[in-house]
């Protein structure tokens, strides 16, 4: 019976190097494409994809193109008027989720992601449709509301998250001391949470700003966000200042993605 | 408290009526388009296609980031979050911009070609995108990260429980005995939501095989994209749209016996 005491885990060395190999594989999959893109998004020669010097050039370019500033200007108008309504009506929604259970809740979970589940494609040609008939017309509003469509989703996930570890005698104490429903919620509930809404108001905006295909079909005319600009650039081949938009947007993202999990780790320690 | 979860509830009501109005409009007036839309074998070739390209990509997809969230699950605490950190970046990045990134790298005048002409390896650039091979790799590198979320989610679970893999090694069994029995049916709900998250998205995809298949890769997207912007034949578009969301649902319907409910009830996408 001796046998059964622990035995040592063997991490033998041919099995070390396998698993170095296949992280340095895949993450310079992941990685080197985006890092030769940021790096030639300053080189000097506008043809060759050979270091030819450094230059911020193609910076220089992107702000002196109206048509690009005026994507960027319909971007962020759609990314926050969206991410408004989707964070309001998630973290109303995450904390129902959470609190009450009710006739059709799993049925309402399900329903919540369809929107994320369904090809987006298919989504986005059904707002196509349906939209205009009922009066709401292409351009922002109908981006807005396609683009609310799948982010509300996240952000009733990341709240939901968030109430699993809330301490509910809070509320109860709230209540006792004679504050109303919507007192409790607005002064106990949501500031306890708020590092929760925080990551899905930020999720929300990036899913939105970073959308190509919803608002490629909802886009009407005259309101090219930014990337389906992009898009148009790319179908006319590679150009250098799209290398510099590009750059631009993956380390906004990657600051996006930092401050959001670090919002997220901070929680967790707290908790 | 009625208007607390009242909210959602008739949003999602909406949403339902966006779609219901949606196909059934088209349904309504058009109800041909279905029957136009089995009978002609192109437009079901393109169905075929887009299915079998579907699978690939998912199988692929699979088996890269099965031994890389692996690795990551069984990191020391500070590796995994810089691993993690990593996987999650190019998640939330612009797929859109992803896919120029490999655009950048294999077009003719791109990246790789420029390096091997200039180092004499190559004499010839290399013709490499606007091809199906291209598509694949597009197709791929962008949904990578959409399996090893939660295969890693999955993976960790597990291994929070090292009880299961100690048992299995006392009653004898080996490291590879533990993975096969032990470890990876464990892990099927993982399996089940990475390969659903990459999947679909896969069956969809209209972007990728335009910009890295340039117009010679025709899948199921493209078919409904030219349908309604093109072509402007929006009952077919919406016959076909319909189709694939029944493929969707069946697909949903058959892997939710498998997946947890953590994905739909907690999320660890």
């Amino acid at each position: 019976m001796a046998t059964m005491a622990a035995r040592p885990r063997r991490q033998s060395l041919s099995n070390l190097w396998i698993q170095q190999t296949i992280l340095i594989l895949v993450l310079s999959f992941l990685y080197v494409p985006i890092i030769v893109l940021i790096i030639f998004s300053f080189n000097t020669s506008y043809l060759s994809a050979l270091w030819t010097g450094f230059t911020f050039e193609w910076y220089r370019v992107l702000l002196q193109e109206p048509t690009l500033l005026h994507s960027l200007v319909i971007s962020v108008e759609v990314g926050i008027i969206q991410t408004v309504i989707s964070t309001i009506l998630g973290t109303l929604g995450g904390i129902a989720l959470h609190r009450y259970n009710f006739w059709g809740k799993k049925a309402l979970i399900y329903f919540l992601y369809v929107p994320i589940v369904i090809p987006e494609i298919v989504m986005a040609v059904s707002l196509l449709i349906y939209l205009p008939h009922i009066g709401v017309p292409l351009g922002v509003p109908a981006m807005v509301i396609g683009h609310t469509t799948f982010t509300i989703p996240y952000v009733v996930l990341v709240v939901r998250a968030s109430m699993a570890g809330f301490d509910t005698t809070l509320e109860e104490a709230a209540r006792d001391l004679g504050a109303s429903e919507l007192q409790t919620l607005w002064r106990v509930t949501v500031p306890v949470i708020l590092p929760g809404i925080i990551v899905g108001a930020l999720l929300s905006f990036s899913q939105s700003f970073d959308d190509f295909t919803t608002s490629f079909f909802l886009d009407g005319s005259g309101n090219t966000p930014l990337p389906v600009q992009i898009y148009g650039m790319l179908r006319h081949g590679v150009n250098p200042s799209v290398n510099a938009l590009s750059t631009v947007i993956v380390l906004a993202t990657l600051a996006i993605v930092f401050v959001g999990q670090r919002e997220q780790r901070k929680r967790a320690q707290t908790l | 408290m009625i208007v607390f979860f009242g909210i959602p509830n008739l949003y999602m009501l909406f949403i339902s009526f966006m779609q219901v109005g949606g196909y059934g409009g088209i349904v309504y007036h058009f109800t041909l388009a279905n029957y136009h839309l089995l009978f002609h074998w192109i437009e079901f070739k393109v169905i075929v296609d887009s299915l079998i390209f579907s699978v690939i990509v998912t199988a692929v997809c699979l088996v890269v980031a099965y031994p890389f969230a692996y690795i990551i699950a069984t990191s020391p605490a500070r590796r995994k979050l810089i691993l993690l950190f990593l996987v999650i970046v190019p998640f939330w990045t612009s797929s859109l911009i992803r896919t120029f990134a490999l655009m950048f790298l294999i077009s003719t005048e791109g990246f790789i070609n420029s390096v091997l002409l200039d180092f004499h390896i190559i004499h010839q650039p290399l013709n490499m995108l606007y091809t199906l091979g291209a598509t694949y790799l597009g197709q791929f590198y962008s949904m990578l990260p959409y399996m090893i979320l939660p295969l890693y989610a999955s993976l960790q679970g597990v291994m929070d429980h090292p009880e299961y893999m100690e048992a299995s090694r006392d009653l004898g069994a080996g490291a590879s005995k533990t993975f096969w029995r032990v470890v990876a049916p464990l892990t099927i709900p993982g399996i089940a939501t990475g390969s659903l998250l990459v999947f679909i998205p896969t069956l969809g995809t209209f972007f990728i095989p335009l910009l890295m298949g340039g117009g010679g890769v025709v899948l199921v997207g493209n078919f409904i994209e030219s349908q309604f912007l093109a072509a402007d034949n929006w009952p077919f578009g919406a016959a076909a749209s319909a189709l694939v969301i029944v493929i969707t649902l069946l697909l949903i319907g058959f892997s939710s016996r498998y997946m947890n409910n953590a994905f739909l009830e907690e999320g660890n996408a």
